[in-house]
């Protein structure tokens, strides 16, 4: 195992913090802390990172504790929400940082090693430019390519892409996942968007309130979610009372309407957006929302009778 | 019931009518006017005296200054003012780095305590430096029983150095909070200790900001007159010499020339004070940042203990002032014995109360007026637009740059002759006062203004608010906190001004800040330190119900978090020129 979470807590007070964290992460493994803002998951990456003393708890790196370390001794790198470049180092400086620090290698010798690192993350003939200077993207980059210099045994991620439009978002975290496959480093990825964190996470960690909620593989926490909270969280869900009175959770996309004037429901409205459409469906005593793909879903009409199928539900 | 064609049918007959647009153009006409007038026409007549000799252009008094004497008043000038400078901004840093590792409650403790030091009158430390360490000093003489002399460089700077620490400290704590707090732990995460990250991240941040200091110190201490005067002895500085010049020798264009070599090391303050507030503006945001406290950040034992002795030995050092500044206000030396007297009150009496009165008189109305004029002068710069208001309010920040002794030199060669013979009255006070802190109402209401929605306005106007409506309506009321930090340092540093009105405050229209300054000259210490106790007490008094109420409106308006901070900032860099 490479990392450890035990009952990690720091409260700043009874809604706000991250407590009792328990998380194993093994070598290679992408994992995502998925919240809300406050949830507590930026708490966890600085207790991680060791800018914060946990209240309680253990980290534990390969079978020894690092809670006490302050972050300079950790084998942990930190990509910074907003990066937190050095503004009075150039690109080139602000990469040999690390190496100097943490590698303790000489300047000169530094400076030559932060190139291959220019390289690898494409920003050849930026090296002398001041960071003010740069796009949001470049230094996202640079942020990145800082972080990975100092050669961490786990790289955090402070929600990088979400300074950055949805385009170049989209683009950068598709070269963020085969960089993670191709160096095969470690990740934790804090995020609130949850398309980013389905398409990258090997596994996902829910946050509420300080709580973990839920870990799983992203298929796990879309398909089998273990409270109201992760199901709402993550997708759209239709949560109905099943005859024991225990909960059902349906996705929008798993139910099947067909047109049949003796419809067991009503439409009562609908949205066209395109590649699907959104409706709404009621038999007087539940309604449901269904999303229908396609051309030949779309064109239903208000106050049309309906039969639907369920084809996956869960109960929780 | 009134149709909406009928309302605004109206509406138009009473716009065509409405005197609001002649109104509003006569307080823009009217602010333009004062602000050339009481500003640049000073300024510009001290240049012209000093290169005007007789009514003829010559560079005469220039040349002059390359006698021996005055080379000797020059080097001695920069010496004293580049060590003490140094000095102190070396003691404000380690206070202001002991303050930003502190706890919360403790560190707030400190940075209030600094608050209080600063409001004080220059100078008078030197009462507590003679009475302790002087020829009859309580300490030399009494205890040790020596008779040493406190006279000289190392007196000045001395005083020097521990009157600039609070404001200093406050200066370098506030660019401390404005560091990224993510650059601290990025560096740290790279494997930077803290030490390393002190000097690889931490000093480079605020590079701009200690160079402001340094320079803003260096520029007061070159133009400070009063500590060498009464402490100097032998050893005469520059601004000094331009004092005396003024004084008694009435040689104007000298002290105008004197004055002018001053210009130059206040304008690179000002450089890296305009770099250092332009970072903090652009400050990135970003999601909640941790205070220097709350940050697991350990300095080696060694310099913690350093930096928290030089915080301690600085605090001791104020509290032994305060106290001495007391115990002089009610005692007198009877060989060598402290003896309670009534004597100092009972002279404060007869001798003070119309000048305290004048002062108050003064200290209120330029509160009033310097911040009325800097509020509007912000908002027709910068939320009107108006063509030009930009250089205005340049010349507007002018006399924060400059020497006290300049601007005051300014209005007694431009306000002499008639139409403008203002000498002797209150009006020049009045009007010196108020055009000397004018651009910290003004820098506060800019401050104010980034915070408040332009929309507003126009919802306002929208709504059928006439253009000088939304000033009463809407600006005014927005920005009462401006016009109260605005009011409190005007007010404050009129109280306890020496320098820019020495030579305006005549026997007619004295104020007790002047006269305490030629009681202490003329060794009458006692005296001296009634006045300077109760100049403090006032002071410090409003100074505090200010704070009080400027906070609970914080705690109202937690919006507004940001700007308050950054007036706080702005208010005590401002605060500094007062004291020259």
């Amino acid at each position: 195992m490479l990392l450890e979470l035990k009952g990690l807590t720091k409260l700043y007070d009874e809604n706000n913090g991250a407590r009792d964290l328990n998380l194993q992460v093994s070598e290679g493994e992408f994992i995502t802390l998925l919240g809300p803002s406050g949830c507590g998951k930026t708490t966890a990456l600085n207790l991680i990172g060791g800018f914060l003393r946990p209240d309680r708890g253990e980290i534990i790196m390969e079978g020894v504790p690092i809670t006490d370390l302050p972050p300079e001794k950790r084998p942990i790198s930190t990509v910074f929400q907003s990066y937190a470049l050095f503004p009075h180092l150039n690109v080139l400086e602000n990469i040999a940082y690390g190496i100097r620090f943490y590698r303790k290698v000489k300047k000169k010798e530094a400076l030559n090693m932060a190139y291959e690192y220019i390289k690898i993350v494409g920003l050849e003939g930026y090296e002398a430019y001041k960071v003010g200077n740069l796009s949001g993207g470049q230094q996202q980059r640079v942020a990145l390519a800082r972080a990975m210099a100092t050669k961490p045994r786990i790289l955090l991620l402070d929600e990088p892409l979400s300074n950055l439009d949805a385009s170049l978002r989209y683009r950068l975290r598709e070269e963020l996942k085969s960089l993670q496959q191709k160096m095969g480093i470690t990740m934790i990825f804090v995020t609130h968007d949850q398309s980013e964190a389905l398409s990258l996470s090997d596994r996902i960690v829910i946050m509420d309130k300080g709580d973990t909620i839920q870990v799983g593989t992203p298929k796990e926490i879309y398909f089998s979610p273990k409270s109201d909270y992760v199901a709402s969280f993550i997708g759209k869900s239709n949560i109905i009372k099943g005859v024991n009175g225990e909960r059902i959770i349906i996705r929008p996309e798993d139910i099947k309407i067909d047109l049949d004037d003796n419809g067991e429901y009503k439409i009562e409205s609908l949205t066209f957006l395109g590649q699907q459409t959104e409706l709404i469906i009621s038999n007087g005593d539940i309604s449901l929302e269904v999303t229908a793909l396609g051309k030949d879903n779309s064109n239903f009409k208000t106050g049309d009778r309906v039969n639907a199928t369920i084809n996956h539900q869960v109960k929780i | 019931m009134e149709t909406g064609k009928a309302i605004w049918r109206e509406r138009r007959v009473k716009s065509l009518l409405s005197s609001g647009f002649l109104i509003e153009k006569a307080i823009v006409l009217l602010i333009v006017v004062f602000i050339l007038l009481f500003i640049l026409y000073p300024i510009f007549m001290v240049i012209s005296t000093s290169v005007y000799n007789r009514g003829v252009l010559s560079f005469e008094n220039y040349s002059d200054l390359l006698s021996p004497f005055n080379l000797g008043l020059i080097r001695n000038s920069v010496f004293v003012a580049t060590l003490s400078s140094l000095l102190g901004t070396f003691f404000a840093f380690c206070v202001a780095l002991h303050v930003f590792f502190q706890k919360r409650k403790w560190g707030e403790l400190i940075y209030r305590s600094l608050m209080i030091t600063m409001i004080s009158p220059p100078f008078i430390s030197a009462i507590a430096l003679i009475m302790l360490f002087g020829r009859r000093g309580l300490i030399t003489h009494g205890i040790l029983g020596l008779s040493a002399n406190p006279y000289g460089w190392q007196g000045i700077v001395l005083l020097q150095t521990l009157s600039q620490i609070s404001l200093a400290s406050i200066m370098l704590i506030s660019a401390l909070n404005s560091i990224d707090s993510r650059l601290i732990q990025a560096s740290r995460d790279l494997g930077a200790n803290p030490t390393q990250t002190v000097f690889r991240v931490i000093l480079p941040s605020i590079f701009p900001a200690i160079m402001s200091v340094l320079f803003l110190f260096f520029t007061m201490n070159m133009a400070d007159f009063g500590t060498p005067i009464i402490i100097g002895g032998n050893f005469n500085v520059l601004a000094a010499e331009a004092y005396l010049k003024t004084f008694s020798a009435h040689d104007i264009g000298k002290a105008a020339t004197l004055s002018v070599l001053l210009i130059p090391p206040a304008i690179v303050a000002f450089y890296f004070y305009r770099k250092n507030i332009g970072k903090i503006n652009t400050l990135s945001e970003g999601a909640r940042v941790l205070k220097g406290a709350e940050l697991n950040f350990r300095l080696p034992l060694v310099i913690k203990a350093f930096i928290g002795g030089v915080t301690g030995a600085f605090f001791f050092c104020m509290i032994l002032k305060y106290g001495i500044i007391f115990l002089a206000a009610t005692t007198t030396n009877v060989s060598g014995e402290l003896v309670f007297t009534w004597n100092h009150i009972e002279a404060f009496h007869y001798r003070y109360v119309d000048a305290l009165y004048r002062s108050l008189h003064m200290s209120i109305i330029a509160g009033l007026l310097s911040s009325v004029i800097g509020i509007l002068l912000s908002y027709y710069t910068h939320r009107l637009k108006l063509p030009l208001m930009k250089s205005v309010e340049f010349i507007a920040s002018l006399p924060y740059i400059i020497p006290g002794l300049f601007f005051g030199l300014g209005y007694i060669v431009a306000f002499h002759n008639e139409p403008l013979l203002l000498t002797g009255t209150m009006a020049i006070l009045v009007l010196n006062c108020t055009f000397r802190h004018i651009s910290v109402g003004n820098k506060a209401a800019n401050a104010a203004f980034e915070n408040i929605d332009s929309k507003l306005e126009m919802a306002a106007r929208d709504l059928g608010t006439s253009r000088i409506g939304v000033l009463f309506n809407v600006i005014f009321p927005l920005l009462k906190s401006s016009f109260l930090v605005s009011f409190i340092n005007t007010f404050t540093k009129s109280m306890t001004t020496v320098g820019p009105i020495i030579f305006l405050a005549t026997p007619r229209n004295m104020v007790s800040s002047v006269l305490m300054f030629h009681d202490i000259t003329n060794g009458r210490y006692g005296l001296g330190a009634v006045v300077a106790s109760l100049l403090i007490f006032i002071t410090v008094s409003v100074n505090l119900v200010a704070i009080k109420f400027l906070s609970k409106e914080k705690e109202e308006k937690p919006v507004t978090d940001k700007f308050l901070g950054k007036e706080r900032g702005e208010k005590h860099v401002a605060g500094a020129k007062g004291f020259n």
